[in-house]
């Protein structure tokens, strides 16, 4: 079965990198541009994982972990924070919103695939 | 898409972040308090970040990486947005965008200029707790390895269950199905107590990927620790009772096993010791009911979903069951393997929406074409109309009705396709704001840069070609425009002088303005200067107008010094060329100690324009629509003369210069009788009124310009060229240049470019 | 451990035992207390820690109560994360599934 990635960030960039990377290692993706739009299409596509930016307009990282956390149907989700090496702080702050994990920025896309795979099933 | 599709997305999402950072920074420094705007600016530099990290461009990472941690302590208030940090700042952005250019075009950036800057923004983030210096949390002190050496032999389990279980040792690669733990060379024995808490299942973590991860090390026994859990009725589903006590043969080291418990070491108790730890294994758990060690022979990989690609180098090779071991040896892998495969797709969803762009890139060479078909459709249908009209016989009804629709639409497709080029000239003034910071900081001049209607819109052609200009003149704005700070303080001013870009739409065309506070003209010396260069004689006697427009004039400059900034060669009179060149004109009005103001108007696109088609001596000309403020017809009454070939025409209550077209281009020696033909009132951009007189009015209609400088030559009184429906050529007439010369200064290149309109 | 065909309930796991289903497992469980039953694990695809706790908390306390608790069929995926955990409790793993 494929696994499903629903990817939230707002660079476009970063999400045309997450997409080339997930598509060639055979996930289907889902992708939104914030937190606010990323619990919009968490409802209607039921991803396995969650790949999220912190820094984001409307609804940053945080906001949206927390958001999905209390969802009563995708709380036990895993979660997977895009995050830099030297953002203890950050990092600390999502785990205390119910980051599951998170991926080093610059994500290389094998670090990327194996931090997914740690956290599914 | 590649990798190189993405970094030019990067660069254009560099340049939209790199736009958004400097429009943030300028609201904060003009006193926006708002939290969004902080965390916009900080977002866009850490956006660029990003995505230079994943291109790994170093030199625009590191730098954004300070420029970050400064903007972070502004953002969780440990530092005041202050003036001069946001000086520092606003010079930071513009490194930054040199810097993202140099990674896209190739060149470097003066590492003078960013390790200033670096150490500035360090200095600010100094002094206040540094939000990002906590260190990566250390590896925990290994404990301390016990003194006895792990029994090689003595790793065998006793068996401790009653049901006659008993756990196998078992190594993945041990195919040979030795049964000898010892630990071979490069492999060695750790002990992993792992305790979580509820948070870790709370999180979407959970201890059976983890030991999961621990199995791809190497060979675990595992034991699960069960005292705690409570009876069914107390128990808390969602709690976390079981430990486990887990021995690792493994060929990596301490930390790899810690590693993988990288997500978890918050939620969870972890503690790795080197070595076997025969007594916690021997121990018989304190309830009645003995958990064994149980190995973990099976085939982990069926726990995990097949990895779409290959697997990371890091992953083990599916390990291989032992041979010899029929008690633990899996029952049926492929079958069981095929089992979990159906039971996934099962759990299948409805395939990904990828979200869908909001934008297309489309080359613009495309774009021109599409135009200049445009164009070419517009002249057919012209033509076509002209033919029917021409042709009694085909006016039905039915053809005109059609033709009539065919006309509207084309009209809308020229618009739509129009519409596509159109772009507010938002960037270029954002480019302007970098100029006067560069220019006030080699004068010394505080200046600080308003701008006004960044949003009006302007075919891109004539975007492209306005920043020069624009830069010119910010520049001579600054330089020549603005007072030093001593000195406006002197005079009673505030010591920042006030640049004011503007943008609007008016009558069809674009109006830009660039407004100073600053001394104005100085028109003594500008007379001084004119008659010492032989522009002027010293007698002239020239209107307050007039002087200040002298420095339109080829190679007038004021300045006593050749400056850095303005003594490049270009002066006023290049951007004014520049200007024209666009179909534009510019204007200097001046309030001595009040300041100056540059106003240019710019047609609002290069391609088309709404024009009055008019009959001067037997001559077809196109008056653009824009500058016509109405028609009339003179009756005798109102003419009246004055000096040899002055007339002047009664307009309601006042008099407006009559100017006879026909006369000025040199298509007839002698004045036309004003009664016999039409006068156009208009309007110039200096201000002031004139009648032009034509012969006839044929009607109004779209024209597609067409160059005469690109396919001619440039011609005084002239715009440009255009074909018409019947297939003619017609002249566009420039009316500036016409009321220019009706002043009694004869039509020539020169004096057009020494005279404004 | 042995049934009697018919008396004995049985208890039809779902396909993902996760989080999300530790409480609702929980409380079908609890549903069933003193009588004989039998957990059908042979659809389950996934199954974390938390569903393991509850299923063998109550294993324990039908043993205690002297009622027949017993998983049975089970599918691959549900022995192999038993053996990973390192459960061996007879009523969660009979020994003939082993085999």
């Amino acid at each position: 079965m494929k696994k499903k990635v629903l990817t939230v960030d707002d660079s476009r960039t970063i999400r045309n990198m997450l997409l080339v990377t997930l598509n060639n290692a055979g996930f289907d993706i889902v992708q939104a541009e914030d937190g606010i739009e990323g619990l919009e299409v968490l409802e209607e596509s039921n991803p396995d994982v969650i790949v999220t930016d912190i820094n984001m307009p409307r609804l940053d990282g945080f906001g949206f972990i927390e958001g999905v956390r209390q969802n009563d149907r995708y709380r036990a989700i895993p979660i997977l924070v895009l995050t830099t090496e030297s953002d203890a702080e950050k990092k600390n702050r999502a785990r205390e919103a119910g980051a599951t994990g998170w991926i080093v920025k610059p994500f290389d896309p094998s670090k990327l695939i194996a931090a997914i795979e740690r956290v599914t099933a | 898409m590649d990798m190189n599709e993405i970094k030019e997305i990067f660069f254009q999402e560099c340049e939209e972040q790199l736009a958004e950072l400097e429009s943030g920074l300028l609201r904060l420094n003009d006193g926006d308090t708002d939290p969004e705007t902080v965390n916009a600016v900080f977002r866009a530099v850490h956006s660029i970040k990003g995505g230079a990290g994943a291109f790994g461009l170093d030199d625009l990472v590191s730098f954004a990486h300070v420029f970050e941690t400064t903007l972070d302590c502004v953002r969780s208030n440990k530092l005041e947005a202050s003036q001069d940090l946001l000086k520092v700042m606003l010079r930071s952005a513009d490194v930054l965008a040199d810097l993202t250019a140099a990674s896209r075009d190739g060149g470097t950036v003066e590492s003078s200029r960013t390790s200033g800057l670096v150490a500035e923004l360090e200095a600010y983030a100094k002094g206040q707790p540094l939000p990002t210096s906590a260190a990566a949390p250390a590896a925990a002190a290994p404990e301390p390895v016990k003194t006895e050496a792990p029994a090689p032999a003595a790793e065998a389990p006793e068996p401790t269950d009653d049901s006659g279980f008993q756990p196998v040792p078992f190594s993945f690669d041990a195919l040979d199905g030795e049964d000898d733990l010892a630990v071979d060379s490069g492999r060695s024995v750790f002990t992993v107590r792992f305790k979580p808490r509820s948070d870790l299942y709370a999180k979407g973590n959970e201890a059976v990927l983890i030991l999961r991860e621990l199995a791809k090390l190497g060979d675990l026994q595992v034991r699960c620790e069960t005292d705690d859990l409570p009876s069914l009725d107390m128990l808390d589903p969602e709690g976390a009772y079981f430990s486990w006590l887990i021995r690792v043969e493994t060929e990596s080291n301490e930390e790899a096993i810690r590693h993988v418990f990288e997500f978890v070491e918050w939620d969870s108790t972890v503690e790795i010791t080197a070595g076997a730890d025969e007594e916690a294994f021997a121990a018989p758990a304190a309830s009645g009911e003995d958990q064994p060690m149980a190995a973990v022979p099976f085939d982990l990989s069926l726990l995990e979903d097949q990895p779409a690609v290959p697997a990371e180098a890091a992953a083990p090779p599916a390990p291989a069951p032992a041979a010899g071991e029929p008690a633990l040896a899996p029952a049926n892998l492929p079958l069981a393997a095929k089992a979990i495969a159906e039971a996934e797709k099962k759990e299948t969803v409805v395939p990904a929406v990828p979200a869908a762009p909001q934008t297309i890139r489309v080359d613009l060479d495309r774009v021109d074409r599409l135009i200049n078909l445009v164009g070419e459709l517009v002249i057919n249908q012209a033509m076509l109309a002209q033919s029917v009209v021409e042709n009694e016989s085909g006016g039905s009804s039915a053809v005109n009705l059609g033709l009539e629709e065919l006309q509207q639409l084309t009209r809308e497709i020229q618009d739509s396709v129009m519409a596509i080029r159109a772009q507010p000239v938002k960037p270029v003034f954002q480019r302007m704001g970098r100029i006067v910071r560069e220019i006030a900081d080699m004068t010394g001049k505080q200046v600080r840069l308003v701008t006004e209607g960044e949003n009006t819109e302007v075919d891109k052609t004539v975007i492209d070609k306005i920043a020069e200009p624009l830069t010119h003149m910010i520049r001579n704005a600054v330089d020549h425009g603005l007072e030093t700070p001593e000195k406006r303080t002197e005079l009673g001013k505030n010591a920042e002088g006030v640049l004011r870009l503007s943008a609007k739409h008016r009558s069809g065309r674009i109006v830009i303005e660039i407004a100073d506070d600053g001394a104005g003209i100085n028109r003594e010396r500008v007379k001084a200067k004119a008659i010492e260069n032989g522009l002027i004689a010293p007698d002239a006697n020239l209107s307050d107008e007039d002087i200040d427009n002298l420095i339109f004039h080829p190679g007038f400059s004021t300045a006593d010094k050749i400056s850095d900034i303005s003594g490049r060669g270009v002066g006023m009179d290049v951007v004014k060329r520049s200007i024209q060149a666009l179909g534009g004109r510019i204007s200097i009005t001046s309030k001595p100690g009040k300041g100056s103001v540059f106003t240019m108007s710019l047609p609002l696109t290069l391609a088309v324009l709404d024009g009055m088609v008019v009959t001067v001596a037997n001559q077809t000309l196109v008056v653009p629509l824009t500058a016509i403020v109405e028609t009339l017809q003179p009756e005798k009454a109102d003419i009246h003369s004055f000096g040899p070939s002055q007339r002047l025409i009664a307009i309601r209550d006042t008099f407006c210069p009559l100017v006879d077209v026909g006369h000025i281009l040199n298509f007839r020696s002698d004045l036309a009788n004003p009664i016999d033909g039409v006068a156009l009132l208009v309007e110039s951009e200096g201000g002031g009124q004139r009648a032009l007189m034509v012969d006839a009015i044929q009607g109004q209609r779209q024209v597609v310009i067409k160059s005469l400088e690109a396919n001619y030559t440039n011609v005084p009184g002239i715009a440009a060229a255009t074909i018409l429906g019947d297939g003619r050529v017609a002249l566009i007439l420039d009316v500036d240049a016409v009321v220019t010369a009706s002043r009694g200064q004869p039509l020539s290149p020169d004096m057009m470019l020494a005279a404004t309109g | 451990m042995s049934s009697d065909g018919t008396s004995v309930k049985v208890l039809k796991l779902p396909e993902v035992l996760d989080l999300n289903a530790a409480s609702r497992l929980h409380e079908q469980v609890l549903a069933h207390k003193g009588e004989d039953i039998d957990i059908d694990a042979s659809d389950v695809t996934r199954v974390g820690a938390q569903c393991i706790q509850v299923l063998l908390a109550a294993a324990k306390s039908w043993r205690a109560e002297d009622q027949n608790f017993k998983v049975q069929p089970a599918s691959d995926v549900f022995i192999k994360t038993l053996q990973l955990l390192g459960i061996s409790d007879e009523a969660m793993l009979p020994k003939e599934m082993l085999k």
